[in-house]
């Protein structure tokens, strides 16, 4: 069989099947079925699946998955997150798009206790998205930037898919950590630009309402006690990575601890919080690792059927200059985010594309920091955008997968903006690791 | 006389199934939220003993060295202990897009269509997760890591998660065609008489 034809029969069938509303886990599950039988031998394909399912849940490298999604959980359900996000709305003065603006302030302030989107999302689109919508806010304006405040969560440190890809590339991950700041910064910048821009050209996305007047005095006492004890969560799920003292699988464990440590230090640690942050976390953790579960058999049939390879033959063998391959295979990890999740993603694009990149003589920080962000905006690029799901899932009935994605998609091409920039000015991820030695 | 005794004892019969249905899906329903806590449970567990972990590490030079593979293992449990609560709850992603411009009534068949291919598919899942379980038990198998766990009493929640998803959806599908059959219902009361219908 062709690779075209192979490509055109597994996401035939996975959109097909997905299109139904079969849940994403078992149209996953069911098209690596029909990709096992075809490519894996028939019927004997059935217990190389099983096993792959076996082998895929048990990697370590899903480990910091629940932990990270159980520090957003503690953050929320204790309302040490609305916490932030109080302190931050006090601080913030009156602006065009103001609880726009603050989903990112609080996304950036978030995204130092939450290394995975989907946690930065579940505090925001639980804390915020409610008031949003109760102040007239349109759905794009209200659910766009709690999406877009997601790819802030994995360009600001912990990143646990900043993690993988250093460890599979073999690139620093200390460097790599440090080289996400500015890239992180920069697009929270852009973003809120286009908020205000964008506000300010059509006021009625988010009609403007009455700001209390906070003191300079009540603001330095807000921060004083609402933002900076965050540092304790940063130092235990950050710092430690940094001075050497643990694994991100460490760090994410004390990270959750430090959250409950916070929460009890802010009288808000009781067994209800227990409770709830730990059946929240099972269930997003859950509904996500369901379908990494199917979507790593699903990358490796892919990988079996020739398609991967036929797909990166066709970007490579061209030719063309070095630097239009290197924008090649960005584009295949773009067409590859519309159905794969990260993991999956990181696992295939890494160790075909990094020899060929390294190869050409290129910047393996530079190009690590482009593949980060590309793959963080797979997770919002329809149809298999998991941050838009999670958004969805979080949301009243009213609100529809189409308007998530409608909302997300400015904020979408932003990221690939800044994907750009980075592009053509590489000291902008560069130059800080290389000043921090 | 006898014929209305008949009926009654027909009427507590039906009365005394309900009730014995009812009390299966309610044990059922116990199970799974059981399962959900010990998946949650899990977790908090890991978070303590990995910083514990640590925590002995830098002050007392103590160390677990197959903490990461027990952590690696639980994660397959939790995920499988809760997965068919998540599937109870409605709490699984789908993508909603088509279904969301359906009718009630197409939305219902148009569910009722997927969850029995998803009923087909988990029967094929439980048949070759159950296959392998049990191959493994007889072959005692070893996984060959630090640890070198015999490898069933891993792998069988795998199996156990996949039949009771199979029985989430089998309740699922059940309750879909009441709903259909009442939605049928309520159109043929609302579909206009035929000329001289009354009259029949």
């Amino acid at each position: 069989m062709t690779w075209p034809l192979a490509i055109l029969i597994i996401f035939g069938c996975l959109v097909v099947l997905m299109i139904t509303g079969m849940p994403i886990f078992l149209a996953f599950m069911l098209t690596c079925v029909v990709g096992a039988l075809l490519f894996w031998g028939g019927l004997a394909g059935m217990e190389q699946l099983l096993m792959s399912v076996f082998s895929s849940i048990t990697s370590f490298i899903f480990l910091p998955v629940p932990l990270f999604v159980l520090m957003g959980n503690v953050i929320f359900e204790s309302g040490v997150g609305g916490n932030v996000v109080d302190g931050v709305d006090k601080v913030l003065g009156r602006l065009p798009g103001r609880l726009s603006i603050l989903a990112i302030g609080a996304g950036v302030l978030l995204g130092t206790m939450i290394g995975m989107s989907g946690g930065s999302i579940a505090v925001l689109g639980k804390s915020l998205a409610p008031d949003m919508r109760a102040r007239g806010y349109k759905k794009e304006m209200a659910l766009g930037p709690i999406v877009a405040s997601g790819t802030l969560a994995v360009l600001i440190p912990p990143s646990a898919l900043a993690v993988i890809i250093g460890a599979l590339g073999k690139v620093s991950i200390g460097d790599l950590l440090i080289a996400i700041i500015p890239a992180g910064l920069t697009l929270a910048i852009m973003f809120c630009a286009y908020i205000i821009i964008r506000c300010k050209l059509q006021p009625s996305l988010a009609p403007e309402y009455a700001v209390s007047h906070v003191s300079l005095s009540e603001k330095v006492k807000i921060i004083v006690r609402q933002i900076l004890p965050i540092g304790i969560v940063i130092f235990a799920a950050i710092g430690v990575i940094f001075v050497g003292i643990a694994t991100p699988t460490e760090a994410a464990a004390l990270g959750a601890l430090a959250c409950y440590l916070l929460a009890a230090v802010y009288r808000k640690f009781n067994w209800r919080v227990l409770k709830e942050s730990a059946k929240s976390t099972v269930h997003i953790s859950v509904m996500v690792l369901m379908i990494m579960t199917a979507s790593l058999s699903f990358s490796r049939i892919l990988v079996s059927s020739g398609a991967i390879a036929g797909l990166v033959n066709l970007s490579t063998t061209l030719d063309v200059p070095s630097i239009v391959i290197v924008i090649a295979t960005q584009i295949v990890v773009i067409f590859l985010g519309c159905f794969m999740d990260p993991a999956s993603i990181v696992m295939i694009s890494v160790p075909i594309f990094f020899p060929i990149v390294q190869a050409l003589g290129f910047d393996m920080l530079w190009y690590s920091i482009l593949l980060l962000i590309n793959i963080q905006l797979g997770l919002i690029t329809p149809p298999f955008g998991l941050d838009v799901y999670t958004m969805r899932a979080l949301s009243p009935p009213d609100v529809s997968l189409g308007d998530v994605f409608r909302g997300s998609t400015p904020f979408l091409i932003i990221g690939f903006l800044l994907m750009v920039i980075i592009f053509v000015y590489p000291p902008l991820v560069t130059w800080l690791p290389s000043v921090a030695g | 006389m006898r014929r209305v005794q008949v009926l009654l004892e027909g009427d507590a019969g039906q009365v005394s199934s309900v009730k014995i249905t009812e009390k299966i899906w309610s044990a059922l329903d116990k199970t799974i939220t059981a399962m959900m806590v010990f998946g949650a449970a899990i977790i908090i567990i890991d978070m303590l003993a990995v910083s514990v972990d640590v925590i002995l590490r830098y002050t007392l030079d103590i160390t677990y060295t197959g903490l990461f593979e027990i952590m690696e293992y639980s994660l397959l449990w939790m995920t499988f202990l809760a997965t068919a609560w998540l599937l109870k709850i409605n709490g699984h992603i789908r993508l909603d897009l088509i279904l969301d411009r359906l009718n009630p009534r197409r939305k219902v068949i148009a569910n009722i269509a997927t969850s029995v291919i998803c009923e087909i598919l988990m029967g094929f899942l439980i048949w070759y997760s159950v296959k392998l379980t049990v191959n493994d038990f007889i072959y005692g198998t070893y996984l060959s890591t630090v640890l070198q766990p015999i490898k069933w009493p891993i792998e069988i929640i795998i199996a156990i998660g996949y039949i009771l998803l199979f029985i989430v959806m089998l309740r699922r599908i059940i309750e879909l065609v009441k709903t259909w059959q009442s939605l049928s219902s309520e159109r043929l009361k609302n579909a206009p008489s035929p000329p001289g219908g009354e009259m029949s």
